[in-house]
């Protein structure tokens, strides 16, 4: 699905990333875990486009074959099917619940004159489809709330609602639960256990190893911009190696 | 002789409202604080007029002067492709500056400082426009089309994402969305509209020069949006009623004509001061200024 090869990104001589290579496997969970600094956003902003990386290859499977995805644009990249939730909140604050899940859903607004002729609306489809992730996610209630006046476990949910509203193949997750309360915690887990048994395919970054280890089929350990590890949950939670650099022991 | 005076008023009015609805559409809903918005006001009213004076139709002139300043506005878009806020707003009004230095120094063309004059007031489908009531009325029906073709853009989907450039670009993008073509359109459109007000302005007031397209020019119509609100179509059209008739019982007070001009600029900032202090989002605003 998505192949890292030897990928490189130096900040002014600090190897954020240094030649790192995995695979993202189709319809499993991968977790991309480590100590804060150890590359994984920068990972992740090279998997999505918002950075350009210092050497190596992504490639990733779109529906017209495989492609090295290095050096394209967000956008471009998001059409091929790699939809990100960001660390920090990115929803758009002055729209509604709602129409930040209508703008994630297509791409035909866009089109200026479809738009202007009617040819393109915000119809009863769209908006039933919306409605029922918001319904899924139990926070309907707050559909007409504009963005700005959400918690932050409010928008950590519209978050994910509007990831997977928008075009995908790949779902990649920086820190889903960082900072939410337990029971918002508790809620995103079975989302994205039920996005398991749907079989989507899910890069993830996330601290709460807890959380991670218990829902991930495959994990990645990243030290000083390096993998150190790959196993499964239960190899990682042994390997004394991980133990030392991540939970310091 | 009153009556005349305020068919005057609102004739600027109807020109205004037009000219403000459309930077709204760049500003409140785009989030690209445009001050060069004048210079597309200024192109429309000098390629109507060099048009017209070549002995082209009404209609061709009036379309073409919204397609040139649309032009423009596309050709700005490319110029501030990885700019926003302060730095944008200083290469917009890097344009405006750009743009009366061409107007003032293309003698040839505009007559520099001079200006044009004699400008003819148009004939729409056999009447003429020379009296000011029909004009009132011409001024309000294209008034009427912008509001109408302005609010169609910003409630249709494409209006969203407009308004989600605005609010988070890299969150746009991250959706898939072309975010340079979507900033394109909508400067270009913007200045579609001011270009039409600028041709609607020449023939009405009959002379154009380039102090009429100056920065302090854009003052008032940033006024408006603000006192308005930003976002907000129907705040805009109040503030422009309210703008342009505040300052006018100043020529009734008795002063000479040297203290009223800037007399009004005092009133603009005070309006502006007050309005923000209490009311920081303008009229019906549904953002903050940030």
């Amino acid at each position: 699905m998505l192949k890292i090869r030897n990928i490189q990104k130096h900040f002014s001589g600090i190897k954020a990333v240094d030649g790192c290579s995995f695979d993202v496997e189709k319809g499993k969970i991968t977790a991309l875990i480590g100590p804060n600094g150890s590359g994984k956003t920068t990972m992740f902003n090279l998997i999505c486009g918002n950075i350009k990386s210092d050497g190596g290859e992504i490639i990733f499977s779109t529906p017209t074959g495989e492609r090295n995805i290095v050096g394209m644009p967000i956008e471009k990249i998001s059409n091929y099917g790699i939809s990100r939730l960001f660390q920090q909140s990115r929803l758009f604050k002055n729209l509604t619940v709602l129409e930040n899940l209508l703008v994630s859903e297509d791409n035909e607004d866009q089109k200026f004159w479809k738009n202007i002729f009617g040819l393109n609306k915000f119809d009863k489809s769209k908006i039933d489809k919306a409605n029922k992730i918001l319904g899924d996610f139990e926070i309907k209630d707050i559909a007409h709330l504009t963005a700005g006046e959400l918690s932050f476990g409010q928008k950590r949910l519209v978050e994910i609602a509007r990831n997977i509203l928008n075009y995908h193949t790949v779902l990649v997750l920086d820190e889903p639960v960082a900072g939410v309360n337990p029971k918002i915690r508790e809620k995103i887990a079975k989302i994205i256990t039920q996005l398991k048994k749907d079989g989507e395919t899910i890069l993830l970054i996330e601290h709460d190893m807890q959380f991670t280890l218990g829902i991930s089929d495959k994990v990645i350990v990243m030290d000083a911009g390096k993998i150190i590890t790959t196993g499964t949950p239960e190899e990682i939670r042994n390997n004394p190696e991980v133990l030392r650099i991540y939970l310091g022991k | 002789m009153i009556s005349a005076y305020f068919i005057h008023l609102l004739i600027l009015i109807g020109i205004y409202i037009i000219l403000a609805i459309s930077l709204q559409l760049a500003v409140g809903y785009g989030g690209l604080l445009n001050l060069g918005h004048i210079s597309y006001f200024g192109i429309g009213a000098y390629v109507y007029t060099i048009l017209l004076f070549h002995g082209v139709n009404f209609w061709i002139c009036f379309l073409l002067a919204g397609f040139s300043a649309a032009f423009f506005g596309w050709m700005s878009a490319i110029g501030i492709r990885k700019l926003k806020g302060d730095y944008l707003a200083l290469v917009t009004l890097g344009f405006s500056f750009v743009t009366y230095a061409v107007l003032i120094n293309w003698t040839e063309l505009t007559r520099g400082p001079l200006g044009i004059a004699g400008i003819p007031r148009p004939v729409l489908f056999g009447f003429g426009t020379n009296e000011n009531m029909v004009y009132l009325v011409f001024v309000f029906v294209i008034a009427a089309i912008s509001y109408f073709f302005i609010n169609k853009i910003v409630s249709s989907p494409f209006g969203k994402v407009v308004e989600a450039v605005r609010d988070d670009e890299i969150s746009a993008k991250s959706l898939g969305k072309s975010t340079f073509k979507i900033k394109c359109i909508n400067l270009a459109t913007s200045a579609f509209f001011a270009g039409i007000a600028g041709c609607l302005y020449a023939s009405y007031i009959t002379f154009i020069d380039p102090s009429s397209f100056t920065f302090s020019n854009v003052i008032p119509i940033i006024l408006i949006i603000i006192i308005g609100g930003l976002a907000s179509l129907p705040g805009t059209i109040l503030a422009t009623f309210f703008i342009i008739l505040l300052p006018e019982p100043l020529r009734f007070i008795g002063f000479s004509s040297s203290i009223v001009g800037p007399a009004r600029q005092i009133v603009y900032a005070l309006i502006l001061l007050i309005v923000l202090y209490y009311k920081p989002r303008g009229f019906y605003g549904k953002l903050d200024l940030e």
